[in-house]
This record gives structure tokens, sequence and C-alpha cells, in this order.
């Protein structure tokens, strides 16, 4: 197999792919999620046939083209419709209110008590700082997001500022 | 190549799309944004597969008995890790402790290879240069570091300025924290002057 010939395949695998991801978008690479992951897994893999000659540039650029099409046309649908947007990648599901875990949901995403843990010791909180969260949701993304109740937020200057002014012989 | 195979190449490739996605949608949201190990073996083999499917280079047939053997390995993995009957521990492991009570743990260090070093390099990602002021910090099973900090080093919430906030506090926390003017950890856990 002439060495040239892998080169300047790759060369081609590689503009082809660079061109199909910068008309894609930036949330691709950024935002990916494990469909995007596999997506390009799946992308990584059409090439090398390429590569070895095992199938012509004009089939893996249409297999390429494909799939990144694709992936647009599902894009653009979850940003027109929140209704597309929920089939194609599901909605934020409430896992933790007031403190308590709610079981139910938890098990519909199999989410364990010791993946929740872990998933807000990420946040800096132990079991018993539970109380602090107001709601916890494991979002499309996969990720969870945990918002606090107000007392247990972090300060801001602006907390500061009022507590000064409250103090007894503050001047305004 | 003529028209009529590539035409048959999109066409698998748009059919494997829509598959994929709805067997990713199936496996859950938790196999999509964490990976841990084995989540991770499952998108690799996904992936090596389909590009053989697109290709016609094994009949579609073949290729659904592939993916939904391993989406289905995949599944059954996900509810063997949610019953909490130790299995979980052995499929995905248990967060290795590297620091705890400011202090390193070379055993955990010495599980997970890292030194001293890359200890202290995850920790300045947290903000942190001091490692008294880490109670806990833990090698997650999804291979990030997690940190929870000493009580006095943790970040100012509304309720540490004491007021409404630190009643409320109180009140959620059946007196458990008390509010700032009646705690007693300080800074002088370091053992200074601060």
């Amino acid at each position: 197999m002439d060495p040239l010939r892998i080169a300047v395949r790759a060369l081609f695998a590689f503009v082809v792919l660079h061109a199909l991801l910068r008309a894609s978008g930036k949330r691709f690479v950024a935002e990916a999620t494990g469909f995007d992951f596999v997506l390009a897994l799946i992308l990584g893999d059409v090439v090398d046939d390429l590569l070895w000659a095992e199938v012509p540039a004009s089939q893996f650029t249409v297999a390429a083209a494909t799939l990144v099409l694709a992936r647009l046309g599902a894009a653009l649908a979850s940003a027109g419709s929140p209704r597309a947007a929920a089939l194609l990648g599901g909605v934020a599901r409430l896992i933790v209110q007031d403190g308590s875990p709610l079981r139910p949901a938890m098990r519909a995403e199999r989410m364990n008590r010791r993946e929740l843990a872990e998933a807000l010791r990420r946040e800096g909180l132990e079991p018993h700082d539970w109380q602090q969260v107001r709601s916890a949701r494991l979002e499309r993304s996969g990720r969870v997001s945990v918002l606090r109740k107000p007392w247990a937020q972090r300060a801001r200057r602006a907390d500061a500022d009022r507590l000064r002014d409250a103090r007894p012989g503050a001047q305004g | 190549m003529d028209p009529q195979e590539l035409l048959a190449t999109a066409l698998r490739a748009l059919g494997l799309f829509a598959f994929m996605l709805a067997v990713i949608r199936v496996l859950g949201k938790r196999t999509v944004g964490n990976f841990t190990a084995f989540d991770l073996l499952v998108a690799l083999m996904l992936g090596e597969v389909v590009d053989e499917i697109i290709y016609g280079d094994v009949t579609l047939l073949q290729g659904a008995v592939a993916i939904l053997v391993i989406a289905g390995a995949q599944y059954a993995n996900s509810w063997l890790s949610y019953w909490d009957h130790g299995l979980d521990r052995v499929l995905e492991g248990q967060p290795t402790v590297l620091v705890k009570r400011g202090e390193l743990q070379p055993d955990g260090m010495r599980k997970e290879r890292m030194n001293e070093k890359d200890v202290l390099g995850e920790l300045r990602l947290h903000g942190i240069d001091d490692v008294r002021e880490v109670k806990l910090a833990v090698v997650e099973n999804l291979g990030e570091v997690s940190v929870l900090h000493e009580d006095w080093a943790k970040p100012l919430r509304r309720a540490d300025l004491g007021g409404e906030a630190a009643r409320e506090m109180e009140e959620a926390t059946g007196g458990r924290e008390p509010s700032p003017e009646r705690r007693t950890d300080s800074p002088r856990a370091l053992g200074e002057e601060v």
C-alpha cells in the first residue's frame, strides 16, 4: 500500500470532518452529551475504513455528512420545539426537594443514594448538609444541578451591605 | 461509486443515527453525562460496531443484534448497580480517599498512582493551596476529585453572616448548626492567629 496515498486520504478525511464539525456549531464540542460522544466515536471509526482504502472517498463523505446533518437536524428540532427536545433528549428530573431525596425519581433514573451522595459531594455537600438543598435535578446533560435554600446560598457583597445598614446606629 | 450505493449508505447512516439515539435515550441520562469505566467501554463498543453497518460490511440484522446485546448489558448493569447489595461496589468501584482531616493518605494515593504533586494540583483546581483546609478529598468513581472543606474553611453562606438567615438555618437544622454568634470552631484549628 502506497504510504503517500494513505497520507492524502488522511488529509482529505481531516478536511472533510473539520468542515462538517465547524458547520455543525460549537456546542457539538463544548456541550457534548453522551450521544454526541458516541456519535464522535462513530465518526472516528468511519474514517479508518477510508484511510485503509476499504471504502471509496465518496462513500465516506456521504456517511460522515449524513451523520453530522442528522445531528444538526435533531439539534434544530430541539431548539425549535420543547416537545421535540423532550423526545430527543429527555427532561430534567427533580431528584431532591427540600433536602429529601425523591425515591421514585431516583429509581426512574437508576440512581441510588450512593450516587446521589457523590453528586452532592461534588457540590461540597455532605449528607448532613442536605438540609441546605432546595432542589436538585438530574439535567438533560446527565449532570446534577443543585439549588440551595436562601439561607444556605453563598453570601454576596449585598448581604454584607444589608447587614451593615441594619446595624443600630448605622448611617445610610 | 454508483449513486445507488451512496444513497443506501446515506439511508443506513440516517437509520442508525435514529436507532442509536433511541438506544441511548432508553439507557437513560445517567449513561449520558457521567462516564464510569463501564459506561466508557459501552460507548466505545457501540461506536466501534456502527461503521461496519453504515458501509454495508455487515447486514442490518447482524448490526442490530450486536447493538442490542451491548445495550442490554449496559441496561442490566445500571439496575444491578442501582440495587445497593454490594454488587454496585464491584461494578463501579468505591471512592478513594486522598486527603482526610488535612492529611495526605498514602494508601489512597498509591491506589490511584498519584504523588503529592498530583494531589496538590487537584486541590489547586479547587482553589486550595493549604491542605489543612481539606476535611476530605476523594477520587470519585467518575474519575473526578471532589473536595469537602473543613467547616471553618467553607465558603461564606448568607446564614453565616447572622441575622434572619441564621435564624432560618437554626430552624431548618433543628439547632444542629448554631448561628455564627455561638459557633465554636474557627481558624484557630490552624493553630495560628488569624
